[in-house]
């Protein structure tokens, strides 16, 4: 650091900038080292268990239950059953090729939200050798019609 | 021929005086890197990177990332928070078995163990879940049973981004 007089009081002042950039260079290459460069987005589900009822009492009405079903190579079924009044609805969505078809998917949920308006929640329960990826795919379609979706945890 | 060499030296010599290092625009570059470094760094008590070899599907999820225990299941291993718990493939971890619906028990033990270190242990049951998109059901589905018996019944589904 060299600091000069010019004869009338005030000081000259050069920065050193090498030892700057020797910081800048360490913080800049544990900053790259430590970046997560990767965006992660989030999708929402719930656990749902397929369990006895116990012995409590038993109400006349059967709650409305709707379940996805993902078969294997991209097959898929869409049953609703339950509610009041009661409703037994099954529709089948055919496979796109060997993965699912999404935009028809979409369809069928949508003309059942329309006709079902109290509509709020979905199971679904995949074949043992669906891929995660297709089950990822199904729930972001699934989310875009009904806003809750519950991973079933049990036998159907 | 001597006024080339002169020639050549005065080029020479100039060469020399132009390439000194310009150490305030580099300190400009690294200041501007910087900035944008210390912009995108984010502390956090979870790290929400996945392991090389898990590969997470791409999606569009809009949720927002909460401060959870993280599941990783990757194609060789189930992790709690990067300590491997369950190796899969192997004969005792049954994964080869797709019919097995069992919870793996040391994936619900240590679940239950982070469980019990949370903040609000009674009310936070969100579990970030970071899978490799090639992992089956099957797997999957044994693992929603251990998280289910560790008293986690809400996921967070880790996808990419979709641009």
């Amino acid at each position: 650091m060299h600091v000069g007089n010019d004869g009338n009081g005030s000081q000259d002042f050069e920065l050193n900038l090498a030892p700057i950039i020797d910081c800048f260079t360490v913080l800049i290459t544990y900053l790259l080292v430590s970046a997560s460069f990767i965006s992660l987005g989030i999708l929402d589900v719930g656990v749902s268990a397929v369990k006895d009822g116990g012995d409590g009492p038993v109400s006349a009405e059967v709650p409305m239950n709707v379940v996805l079903q993902m078969e294997a190579h991209g097959k898929m079924q869409i049953k609703a059953t339950g509610g009041a009044p009661a409703v037994n609805i099954s529709v089948t969505v055919p496979a796109n090729g060997e993965k699912g078809n999404w935009n028809m998917m979409s369809a069928e949920l949508r003309k059942l939200k329309e006709r079902l308006p109290q509509l709020k929640e979905i199971s679904v329960y995949a074949a043992s050798d669906v891929q995660y990826q297709e089950l990822v795919k199904a729930i972001e379609k699934i989310k875009g019609e009904i806003p809750k979706v519950y991973l079933a945890n049990g036998d159907l | 021929m001597a006024f080339l060499d002169k020639g050549i030296m005065r080029k020479k010599r100039r060469l020399g005086e132009d390439m000194s290092l310009q150490i305030t625009s580099m300190a400009d570059i690294f200041m501007i890197l910087l900035v944008f470094l210390l912009k995108n760094y984010a502390v956090s008590i979870t790290d929400y990177s996945p392991t090389e070899q898990t590969r997470l599907p791409v999606g569009e999820g809009k949720a927002s990332l909460k401060d959870v225990v993280k599941l990783e299941i990757s194609p060789e291993a189930i992790m709690v928070d990067q300590k491997v718990v369950v190796k899969l493939g192997t004969p005792q971890s049954g994964s080869s078995d797709a019919n097995n619906f069992a919870p793996y028990e040391a994936l619900s033990k240590e679940l239950t163990a982070s469980r019990k270190l949370l903040p609000k242990e009674s009310t936070d049951a969100n579990l970030l879940v970071l899978a490799d998109e090639k992992v089956p059901y099957s797997t999957l589905r044994r693992v929603l049973g251990s998280a289910a018996v560790a008293g986690f019944v809400d996921l967070q589904l880790a996808v990419i981004q979709s641009e």
